[in-house]
Formats: C-alpha cells, sequence, structure tokens
C-alpha cells in the first residue's frame, strides 16, 4: 500500500518531464539529469574537501554547514530536474547553488588559512590535505568529464530533435501548397553552421575543456556568450511566415486586404532586419525583444488576414 | 477360420477408409464429397493449437519514436503561429576549490 502512495508522485514528475515547448514535444529530463549529475560531481569533490580537512582539524567543523547547504540544493536540483522544469533549474543553478557553492569554496579558503598559520608548528596537516585533494581531484576529474560528455551528448540529441520538428513542419506546410524554399534553406544552412560542427567537435573531444569550448561554441539560439549564435528559432519562424504571406498574398489582394498583408510584411522585415544586423552575436539590448515582437505581429497580421478569407 | 479373416480384413479396410482421419480431414472429404473434386484445394481447415501457444490481448505500445509529420490538409491558424525558444542555460560556471 505504501508503496503505492509513493508511486502516484513518482508518475506525476516523470509526465511532467515531458513538455511542451516552441510547439514541440521534448522531454528535458535527460538533459537536466545530466546537468545535475556534473553539479553532483563538483558537490561531492567539495564535501569530500571539508571532511578531510575537518578530520585534520575539528575545529573547523563550522565547514559541515555548507556541506548541508550543498546537500539541500541537489535535492532541490534534483526534484527540478526530474519534473523537467528548464527555467526553474537554470535560475536555482545560477542563483542559490552558485551562491552557495562560492561560500562554500570562500570559507573553505578561509580555513586552510588559518591551518596553515597553526601548522607552521610542522604537524603536517597541509602536506597531508594536499595528498588528499590530489587523490581527490583525479576521482573529480573522471566524474566531471562523463558527465560533460552526457550533457553534451543529450544538448545533440535536442538539436536533432529540433531539427527534425522543423523538417516536419516545413513537409506538412508544403504539402498544404506553401513555398517552404527559404525555410529548407535555414534548417539546411543551420544543419550545415552548427549541428554538424558541434557534433564533430564533440565527436574528437578529448576532455571536459574541449567539451566545455564546444558547448560554447555552437548555439542554435542566442546562448553563446563567448561563441555562434545562429537565431535559428528567429530565422525560421521568419522564412515560416513568410512562405505562408506568400502563399494567401493573392486571395488577400483580391479580398481587398493588401494593407493588412503589408503590415505583415513590414513587421517579417524588421524582424529579420534586427536578425540580420546581429549576425552570429548575441542580441544586442532590446534587439531580441524588438525580433520576436515583431513576429508575434506579423503572425496575429496574417492569422487576421486568414480568418477574413477562411471565415474562421 | 476364413470366414474370420475375411471379415477381419473388410473391417480393417473399412477403418482405413473411415476410421484414421482427423476432424479437419473428414471435414474436407465431406466437402469434397458435396462439391466434387477440386475443393480440395480450396478449404483451409483452422489449425489447432497455434493460437494457445501466444499470449492473448494487448501487449505494451513501443515507444513514441522520432515525431511523426502531422497529417496534411489545408492550411491552419495553428500553422501561423510563432514560439520563442531559447538555448539550455543550466550549466554550472567552471569552478571548483582550488588545490
Amino acid at each position: 500500500m505504501e508503496n503505492k502512495i509513493m508511486l502516484v508522485p513518482v508518475m506525476l514528475l516523470f509526465a511532467a518531464g515531458v513538455v511542451s515547448a516552441a510547439g514541440f514535444e521534448y522531454d528535458e529530463t535527460p538533459m537536466l539529469m545530466a546537468a545535475y549529475e556534473n553539479a553532483k560531481c563538483r558537490v561531492d569533490f567539495t564535501n569530500d574537501l571539508i571532511d578531510s580537512t575537518v578530520e585534520e582539524d575539528p575545529d573547523e567543523t563550522g565547514l559541515l554547514d555548507y556541506q548541508d547547504a550543498l546537500n539541500e540544493d541537489m535535492e532541490e536540483l534534483y526534484g527540478l530536474a526530474q519534473a523537467g522544469d528548464r527555467a526553474g533549474f537554470g535560475e536555482y543553478m545560477r542563483g542559490t547553488f552558485e551562491q552557495n557553492f562560492r561560500e562554500a569554496k570562500e570559507e573553505m579558503r578561509n580555513a586552510r588559512n588559518r591551518m596553515r598559520e597553526g601548522d607552521e608548528r610542522g604537524n603536517g596537516k597541509m602536506l597531508r590535505l594536499r595528498s588528499e585533494y590530489e587523490g581527490l581531484n583525479g576521482t573529480y576529474a573522471q566524474c566531471n568529464y562523463n558527465t560533460m560528455k552526457n550533457i553534451a551528448q543529450e544538448r545533440m540529441r535536442w538539436m536533432n530533435q529540433v531539427m527534425e520538428h522543423w523538417k516536419n513542419k516545413s513537409a506538412n506546410l508544403a504539402q498544404k501548397g506553401v513555398d517552404t524554399a527559404e525555410l529548407d534553406s535555414v534548417i539546411d544552412d543551420a544543419e550545415e553552421t552548427v549541428v554538424g560542427p558541434y557534433a564533430n567537435q564533440i565527436q574528437n573531444a578529448g576532455d571536459d575543456k574541449q567539451i566545455r569550448t564546444a558547448m560554447g561554441s555552437y548555439c542554435l539560439g542566442n546562448g553563446c556568450a563567448n561563441g555562434l549564435n545562429y537565431h535559428f528559432y528567429a530565422k525560421a519562424e521568419i522564412a515560416k511566415l513568410n512562405g505562408i504571406l506568400g502563399y494567401l498574398e493573392s486571395d488577400a489582394e483580391e479580398a481587398g486586404l493588401g494593407g493588412q498583408v503589408s503590415e505583415a510584411k513590414g513587421h517579417l522585415d524588421s524582424a529579420g532586419d534586427g536578425v540580420q544586423e546581429t549576425g552570429q552575436n548575441q542580441y544586442g539590448h532590446g534587439v531580441s525583444d524588438s525580433v520576436w515582437g515583431n513576429l508575434r505581429n506579423a503572425a496575429d497580421a496574417i492569422r487576421s488576414v486568414f480568418r477574413e478569407l477562411r471565415g474562421v | 477360420m476364413k470366414e474370420l479373416f475375411a471379415g477381419a480384413a473388410i473391417a480393417f479396410s473399412l477403418l482405413l477408409l473411415f476410421g484414421c482421419v482427423t476432424p479437419q480431414e473428414r471435414a474436407v472429404q465431406e466437402t469434397t464429397a458435396d462439391s466434387g473434386i477440386g475443393d480440395r484445394e480450396i478449404e483451409v481447415g483452422e489449425e489447432p493449437n497455434d493460437s494457445a501457444i501466444y499470449p492473448q490481448g494487448d501487449i505494451i505500445e513501443p515507444p513514441e519514436g522520432p515525431e511523426q509529420p502531422e497529417p496534411a490538409g489545408e492550411l491552419s491558424v495553428s500553422d501561423i503561429d510563432v514560439f520563442e525558444e531559447s538555448d539550455f542555460d543550466i550549466m554550472m560556471t567552471e569552478d571548483i576549490i582550488e588545490p
């Protein structure tokens, strides 16, 4: 009976992991769990270092409070990962967890400084700690490499699913009579410029630094501070709406809806200009809002034309 | 004694002719007798037992694979919807306790 009661929340968590993002179903839980496992490598390493420090100097038991905070953070991150809550996970990671991690690191540095002063009497604490650090660091390095590789592969799987989704969308629109040449060109270009090179770098990455470099070098959207930002989602939506507008245009002109067509075109051109000016950089201040605002306005105008024409 | 052997031979012959047949063969024979030679090629008797080898009922469906294309049709309002998406930003910064 007890097992049955436990099963319900667990099932709900897994169901919540399948989310609808960008209009398609993608289970974000594996990606988030991979990120959780990577964070856990660091926490385990830190906890082990705290243990060895307290063992050498029982006066430093205050460090154990930082262990408790990090362990609580890991529980929270685990729950968010299992729930497939990408936004919540990222927010907690960047906010609470990294803050607690920095504090633990800082307090560890202070504890070592205190121990170093006491160690001048030659009791060898620091030597023993250094030796233990080397052993624990080896374990951490292996853990970090394995989990980074998992994250990179999950990211690859996600990119492939995004491409698959847009190829299906394009094929579907083409069957409905929409000219999808521009959209297909965007998809092909994204595969050549981002997905292919990223896969290649991940495959050839020999250590965690190279994996991290690859992940920071190729972004489908706007996520690479020091890498290539393809702005695929905006480009694909612009191309899609251009195709749909072209499909409706002559009927709309005949029905006297030329003004709305021009309005939609104006928004699409403005969105395209924003993406064009940004190039492979991250969006400048306010540009993302402008691009997506124009896209939503274009969609509203096209939707209005469509409803007028079809009477829906 | 001769009569006894003759009787046994007749009984054995009759047994060979009518006794050693399966229900399926009898069905075929009966049909053949009714409608003429050639129907043997058409009649299909249900194989006994095979169905009992396999469990009956539903099986677990395969997991959903890659996204399947939507059924084609007329352009719809949902085709026009736009979705703002972002990259995963879930990594913690590269930061560990130094030696």
